[in-house]
């Protein structure tokens, strides 16, 4: 009986342990956020900000597809070809910004100062892609890693004003059953979804869950 | 009750405190340790039934606080997609719905039982269907591994719903029903844990990758949501309740080095997905809420 005790005990403090330590952390972060947002409550100008930067590049684009830009994250060793194992072809500094020629799996071939190759995607910032931009609600996007706002390090970061659902709002919230019935209409059947997938050349294939990372 | 939370109170505040002081169990009180004990034991898994009922009521209140867009077609394209991408998981049955909420809020939901929100703000800053496939995979697979009642039972929320829970189990009363749902709502503005978030990104990626997109939907997407300001309000709930998307991006992608290689040349799907988003922006009507 004692042992029992003790043991959920144990389960018990390990289980607040986390919880403890979840809370510090999400405290500190919405601190951040939701203060500085506030105080930085903007102008619609700076809503271009984000999305400008690429309608120049637009003309140079295959096709009808809006041409991408972006800036790299970090320091970035560019590959002739998609892979990590592949010959450097040139070096950019971080912050630099760049074009986005293609898409390919984890990798982006990116050009920039006559230099040009393969990064990977965590190594760049990209825009919001050209629906944000063509819908006109843009949201404003880093280009430097200094903003990261979270200090004001690169003076104040100016964002559009769009205003997001709140947390406050989703705890308020008076539930909606008709809501719920509008939406419930819409469902497919599998046969439905198997048609249309097949529609877009989506084949089926068996694939093995991913490991945890060490 | 009362008794309960001053047990919790009291357990929270000896493990904030030093370690060396934590360990001093015999300052606990043995009787709030057994009624700690009994509450544990009686905590019962829901049936698929009551879950789904449960997903329901919280879906009620996800769409009390945003309306879903007044766009059929809009809404019976996520569908498709949607049911396409969960009938590749371990709960092909349940009754899956989707549907996109009017806000410009950068998000995506999934209540217990199956009903997959995501917002017409996330959804505006996607490039083609493999990257809404991706999300939808992600929201899918919170509720094949039921993260939400998993939280809801043993994490921050078990006092306000794990007792709820285990009685709805047993007696179907409505109290605790609105009981279970209001305290689910409350896990949509708090967030799940990070690992299931981290979690769920592995396995999104691999049920899309089952149903036949491109691999790096998601990835793409947390590399677009990693490059917005985070000051921006329309990201801020969706920061708040989730880890740094930079980090789940390269967590994610260290996960897939190598391992989905041969499917990197499937379908984007980016034309479909054009044309619809090009017709919903043309007619785009903001539901009036009050």
């Amino acid at each position: 009986m004692k042992q029992w005790i003790t043991l959920v005990s144990l389960a018990g403090l390990a289980v607040l342990a986390t919880a403890c330590g979840e809370k510090t952390d999400t405290t500190g972060k919405t601190g951040t956020g939701a203060t500085e947002s506030r105080a930085v409550e903007t102008a619609p100008a700076t809503r271009n900000a984000g999305t400008a930067a690429k309608e120049p590049a637009t003309a140079s684009g295959t096709g009808t597809a809006v041409q991408e830009t972006g800036a790299t994250r970090v320091a970035v060793t560019l590959m002739t070809t998609p892979h990590s194992d592949a010959k450097p072809s040139g070096q950019l500094a971080a912050n630099t910004s760049v074009n986005i020629l293609e898409r390919r799996g984890g990798w982006l071939r990116i050009s920039a100062k006559g230099a040009s190759g393969w990064a990977k995607l965590h190594q760049v910032r990209v825009g919001e892609g050209p629906q944000a931009t063509k819908s006109g609600e843009g949201l404003a996007i880093l280009k430097n890693v200094g903003e990261t706002g979270r200090s004001g390090s690169t003076g104040i970061v100016a964002t559009t004003g769009i205003r997001g659902l709140s947390a406050e709002q989703l705890t308020n919230a008076k539930p909606d059953p008709a809501a719920v019935k509008a939406i419930e209409r819409y469902r497919v059947t599998a046969a439905q979804a198997r048609e249309y997938a097949k529609a877009a050349g989506l084949k089926e294939a068996s694939v093995a869950a991913l490991p945890k990372p060490e | 009750m009362k008794n309960r939370i001053a047990a919790v109170m009291l357990l929270t505040a000896m493990l904030c405190a030093p370690a060396a002081q934590a360990l001093k169990l015999d300052d606990l009180n043995v009787d709030k340790l057994k009624e700690v004990k009994g509450k544990l034991k009686t905590l019962q898994e829901p049936s698929e039934a009551d879950e789904i009922e449960i997903g329901r009521g919280v879906a009620a209140n996800l769409l009390g606080a945003a309306p879903p867009v007044n766009d059929p077609a809009l809404q019976a394209y996520v569908n498709r997609v949607g049911q396409w991408v969960a009938m590749h998981t371990d709960r092909p049955d349940l009754p899956w719905h989707f549907a996109v909420l009017d806000t410009d809020g950068v998000n995506a939901f999934a209540t217990p039982g199956g009903y997959v929100f995501i917002t017409r703000g996330m959804l505006l800053r996607m490039r083609d269907e493999a990257e809404l496939a991706g999300v939808l995979a992600h929201e899918v697979s919170h509720v094949v591994e039921k993260h939400a009642l998993k939280t809801m039972r043993k994490g921050k929320l078990a006092g306000l719903a794990g007792d709820a829970l285990s009685s709805y189990a047993e007696k179907k009363g409505k109290a605790d029903l609105t009981k279970i749902v209001s305290a689910g709502t409350e896990l949509y503005a708090r967030g799940l844990d990070k690992e299931d978030e981290f979690a769920a990104d592995r396995a999104g990626v691999v049920i899309a990758t089952r149903a036949g997109y491109d691999p790096y939907g998601l990835p793409s997407v947390l590399q677009t949501l990693a490059s917005i300001n985070p000051k921006e309000d329309a990201v801020a709930l969706m920061f708040k309740t989730h880890p740094d998307s930079g980090k789940r991006l390269e967590l994610v992608s260290n996960s897939m080095e190598g391992r989905l290689d041969k499917f990197i040349e499937n379908p984007r799907v980016k034309s479909r997905f054009d044309s619809i988003m090009k017709s919903h922006i043309a007619s785009y009507k903001p539901v009036k809420t009050n």
